[in-house]
C-alpha cells in the first residue's frame, strides 16, 4: 500500500514539474517582445497596436522617441514596438503574417509590396486619405504613386529616394579632373574614371552590381524595363543591351579602372565602400545613403545624377525610400492611420525623424526642416530637387518574386565579372532563370 | 489502473498480476520522467516533420494558405532547378573533403594528447574550445576577418611580398576556407578519439614491442583496428553534421561567390525564408533526409567489413 502511494505521488510530482516547465517556457515569451522596458500589465489602454520596423541603432532610437511622444499626446494609445536589422526582417515579417500574428503597422520595401499585396495581406489606405484621416494636402501625387498595387494604396511612402552618383570633390581636385555635370554620357563617365584611376593611382569607380539597379536604369534609357507591366515576364527583348552593359564594366575591369570581382564583393557594405576608404573617388548609391557614407568616411561628398544615354535620356526616377503598410486584420485601422498621418505631416514628429526614412513627402515638412537639419540631410533634399528636373515615370513594380529576381541578376553579373561566363552565356542563363523563377512563383 | 482488485484466484496468478502491474507502474513512472523530452520530441520534431512532409506536396508561400500540387515541387527540383545540382555538387565536395580531414586531424591530435606529456589536459581543453564556440556567430565573423582582403592572413603574406585575395570572395578558394574552418573545429571527435585510445590495453603494445613491431606497424595493426568502433561513430556523426552545415556558410559567404559555397542547408533556407517558397524548401528538406539516410545506411552496411568489436571477436573465439 505504501509503495503504491509513493509511486502515485512521484507521478504527480513529475507531471507537476512538467506542467511548471511548460508554463514557464510559454509565459516568458510575450514579455520579451515588449522592448521599450515598460510593461503594459495592469494598465488599460483603449487602443493598443504593434509597430514593426527594421533599421540601425540610430533609427531605432528615433522611432522609440517618436512613439513615446505620440503616446504622450494620445494617452489612450499604447504602441508596442518591435524592431530588428534588415537581414532578419523579411523572414520575421513573413512568419508573423503566416502565423496570423501580423503587426498592425510595419515597414515595407517596394520589391515586397506586390508579393504581400496580391495575397491580401496589406490594407488599402485610400479610404483614409479620402476621409482625410491621412492628410495629403502637401503631398504630391507622384510621391504616393509607388504605393499603389492594383489600384489600392497598400504602402504609404515614408520619403523619397533615388539613385545618385556620390563623388569625392577633393580627389577630383587633386587629380585635376572636372566634376561630372548632369547630362554626361556613359562614355564620359568611363573616361573620367580612367583619368581619375590613372592620376590618383586608385580605382576610378566601383562596379554597381546590386539588385539590377544600374542595369534597370540603363534599360530605362533605352525605353525598356526589367519586367513587363503586369510583372508576368521580362520587359526587355534585346539581349544585346545586357551584353553591352556587361561588356562596358568588363572592359573597365580589364583596364584596372574598376576593381576585380573579389574586391567588388568584399566592398558591399557601407563601411567597406571604396569611396569611404578612399579607394575610389566615385560610386553609385541610394541618395539617402549619403548620410551613412559621410559618417563612415568622416569626409564630405557631393552627389550628381547617373550617366545618361547619348540621346539625353537619363532613365532617372524617384522611388519611395520605404513604405508604411497596415495589416488588414488590425483592430484599430483608424488609429493606425492617424499615427501614420502624424509621422507624415507633423512638424514635431519629423524633427525627431530628421529625414531618416527618406526625404519627407510633404512639401510643408521639407520646407520647415531644410533650415534645421544637418548638411548631409540637406544634400538629400537638394538632390531630390535636382533630380526632379530629370526624372521620368516610375517603372512598374517587380513581380512578386522581386527579391529572388534581384539575386538572379547579381549572380549573372558576378559570373561575368569572375569570368566564369561570357556576357553572351550569362544573358542566356539570366533570361532562362528569370523566366523559371517567375513561372514558379 | 492501480486499483485492480487482486483478491481471489491462484497464488501464481496473483504474483503474475502484481508483477504485470508493477511493470506497468514502473513504465508509467519512466514515461513520466521522460515526458518533457517526449513532449518536446513529438511537438518539436515529429509534428513539424509530418507537417513539412505535407507541405512538400503543396505550393506554400507563407503568406497565403498552402495549396496541394502533388509531386510538382519534386519534379521541379530535379528538372527545372540548375541550382539544386550546383548545391548538391558543392555539398558533396564539402562533405567528402572536410569530413576525412577533420577526422584525421582529430585523431592525430588525440594521439599527441595521449602521449601523456605534462599539461596535456590543458592542451586538449584549448583544442576543444573551437568546437564549443565553433558554430557561433562570433567565430564566423572572426574567420571572415582573418581571410578578408584586409585580413590577418594577407598581412602575413605581405611580409613575403605575396599579394593575397579576399579569400572568401574568390571562386577558387572560398570553399577551401570554409572547409578549413570545419577542420579546425576538430575538438569533439578528438575528445572521443582520446577516450577510445585510452581504452586500448597497453599489453597489446607491449607485446607488439617485444615482437619488434615499429611505430608504423603498431599504428596500423593495433591502434586503428582497436579504434574502428570509435572511428565509425565519429564518421557517422561527421557526415550527418557535414550535410547540415549552415551557420558558417550563411554568415561568411552567404553561398557566394557565384554559388561556390552554396551548401544544401543554405539553399534550403534561402528558398524557405528569402524566396518564400516553403513548400519547395520542404521538398528539398526531404530529399536531404533521404540522401543522409542512404549515406548513413551505406556506412552502417560497410561497417561490418571494417569495424572490429572486441566482444564479437570474443564470442566468435568461444564458439
Amino acid at each position: 500500500m505504501f509503495k503504491k502511494g509513493k509511486s502515485k505521488f512521484s507521478i504527480t510530482v513529475v507531471f507537476l514539474m512538467v506542467a511548471l516547465l511548460l508554463s514557464a517556457c510559454t509565459s516568458s515569451e510575450p514579455s520579451s517582445q515588449d522592448t521599450d522596458g515598460q510593461s503594459a500589465d495592469g494598465e488599460d489602454y483603449d487602443v493598443e497596436f504593434r509597430f514593426l520596423w527594421w533599421g540601425n541603432q540610430d533609427r531605432h532610437d528615433r522611432t522609440l522617441a517618436l512613439i513615446d511622444r505620440y503616446e504622450e499626446l494620445n494617452p489612450h494609445v499604447k504602441i508596442h514596438p518591435e524592431f530588428l536589422g534588415f537581414s532578419d526582417y523579411a523572414d520575421r515579417l513573413a512568419t508573423q503574417v503566416a502565423g496570423g500574428n501580423a503587426p498592425d503597422l510595419f515597414q515595407m520595401v517596394d520589391r515586397w509590396l506586390p508579393m504581400y499585396a496580391t495575397r491580401g495581406q496589406l490594407a488599402d489606405l485610400q479610404p483614409y486619405i479620402d476621409s482625410d484621416v491621412i492628410n495629403t494636402e502637401h503631398i504630391n501625387q507622384s510621391s504616393l504613386d509607388p504605393g499603389y498595387i492594383d489600384d489600392e494604396l497598400v504602402g504609404l511612402s515614408t520619403g523619397s529616394n533615388t539613385f545618385a552618383l556620390v563623388y569625392d570633390p577633393d580627389l577630383f581636385e587633386e587629380a585635376d579632373v572636372p566634376v561630372l555635370e548632369p547630362g554626361y554620357t556613359w562614355e564620359e563617365f568611363a573616361d573620367t574614371a580612367r583619368l581619375l584611376a590613372e592620376r590618383l593611382d586608385m580605382y576610378g569607380t566601383y562596379v554597381d552590381v546590386n539588385h539590377a539597379r544600374s542595369f534597370g536604369h540603363y534599360l530605362l534609357q533605352h525605353a525598356q524595363w526589367l519586367y513587363n507591366e503586369e510583372g508576368t515576364g521580362l520587359g526587355w527583348e534585346d539581349e544585346q543591351l545586357f551584353v553591352d552593359f556587361m561588356n562596358y564594366w568588363l572592359d573597365l575591369e580589364e583596364e584596372g579602372v574598376v576593381p576585380p570581382a573579389d574586391v567588388v564583393e568584399s566592398a558591399n557594405t557601407i563601411e567597406n565602400y571604396l569611396i569611404v576608404n578612399e579607394q575610389a573617388p566615385m560610386q553609385i548609391i541610394h541618395s539617402n545613403q549619403i548620410v551613412a557614407v559621410t559618417n563612415a568616411a568622416d569626409r564630405e561628398f557631393e552627389m550628381t545624377i547617373l550617366p545618361s544615354h547619348e540621346n539625353g535620356n537619363t532613365g532617372a526616377y524617384v522611388r519611395a525610400s520605404m513604405f508604411f503598410s497596415m495589416s488588414p486584420d488590425t483592430e484599430h485601422p483608424e488609429e493606425v492611420a492617424k499615427f501614420m498621418d502624424w509621422m507624415t505631416n507633423d512638424v514635431e514628429a519629423n524633427e525627431i525623424i530628421q529625414g531618416d526614412r527618406g526625404v519627407p513627402v510633404s512639401s510643408a515638412i521639407r520646407e520647415h526642416l531644410y533650415s534645421n537639419v544637418e548638411r548631409t540631410v540637406q544634400q538629400q533634399f537638394d538632390y531630390i530637387d535636382l533630380i526632379a528636373d530629370y526624372a521620368g515615370d516610375v517603372p512598374p513594380p517587380p513581380p512578386p518574386a522581386g527579391s529572388e529576381l534581384d539575386d538572379v541578376f547579381d549572380r549573372a553579373f558576378y559570373n561575368v565579372l569572375y569570368k566564369a561566363m561570357t556576357p553572351e552565356e550569362a544573358v542566356e542563363t539570366y533570361r532562362q532563370e528569370k523566366i523559371d523563377v517567375i513561372n514558379r512563383q | 489502473m492501480e486499483n485492480v482488485p487482486v483478491q481471489g484466484g491462484k497464488k501464481r496468478q496473483v504474483v503474475e498480476t502484481t508483477l504485470k502491474q508493477r511493470t506497468i507502474r514502473n513504465n508509467l513512472i519512466g514515461y513520466a520522467f521522460i515526458s518533457p523530452w517526449l513532449i518536446g520530441f513529438i511537438g518539436i520534431i515529429v509534428g513539424p516533420m509530418l507537417y513539412s512532409l505535407y507541405l512538400s506536396f503543396t505550393h506554400y508561400d507563407l503568406l497565403s494558405a498552402p495549396s496541394w500540387i502533388g509531386m510538382e515541387n519534386y519534379i521541379n527540383i530535379f528538372t527545372q532547378d540548375p541550382r539544386f545540382w550546383t548545391t548538391l555538387k558543392v555539398t558533396f565536395l564539402f562533405v567528402f573533403i572536410a569530413v576525412p580531414l577533420r577526422l584525421i586531424f582529430a585523431l592525430a591530435i588525440a594521439m599527441l594528447m595521449n602521449m601523456g606529456f605534462r599539461g596535456a589536459g590543458v592542451y586538449s581543453l584549448i583544442y576543444y574550445v573551437p568546437s564549443i564556440i565553433g558554430g557561433s556567430v562570433a567565430v564566423a565573423v572572426i574567420w571572415r576577418q582573418i581571410f578578408g582582403r584586409e585580413g590577418a592572413l594577407n598581412h602575413v603574406l605581405a611580409w613575403f611580398n605575396i599579394e593575397g585575395y579576399n579569400w572568401f570572395a574568390h571562386p577558387d578558394y572560398a570553399l577551401s576556407v570554409l572547409i578549413l574552418l570545419i577542420v579546425w573545429q576538430f575538438g569533439s571527435p578528438m575528445v572521443i578519439f582520446l577516450a577510445g585510445l585510452r581504452q586500448i590495453p597497453s599489453e597489446l603494445y607491449e607485446a607488439a614491442a617485444v615482437d619488434g613491431a615499429n611505430a608504423f606497424h603498431r599504428f596500423f595493426r593495433i591502434t586503428i583496428p582497436m579504434l574502428t568502433p570509435v572511428i565509425f561513430f565519429n564518421l557517422v556523426f561527421a557526415v550527418i553534421n557535414g550535410f547540415l552545415t549552415f551557420t558558417q556558410a550563411f554568415l561568411i559567404t552567404a553561398g557566394g561567390p557565384i554559388d561556390r559555397t552554396l551548401l544544401y542547408a543554405l539553399y534550403l533556407y534561402q528558398n524557405a525564408f528569402e524566396y518564400f517558397r516553403m513548400g519547395y524548401a520542404s521538398a528539398l528538406a526531404w530529399i536531404l533526409l533521404l540522401i543522409i539516410g542512404i549515406l548513413t545506411a551505406l556506412i552502417f552496411l560497410t561497417s561490418k567489413k571494417w569495424v572490429y568489436y572486441e566482444s564479437e571477436g570474443g564470442k566468435q573465439g568461444a564458439q
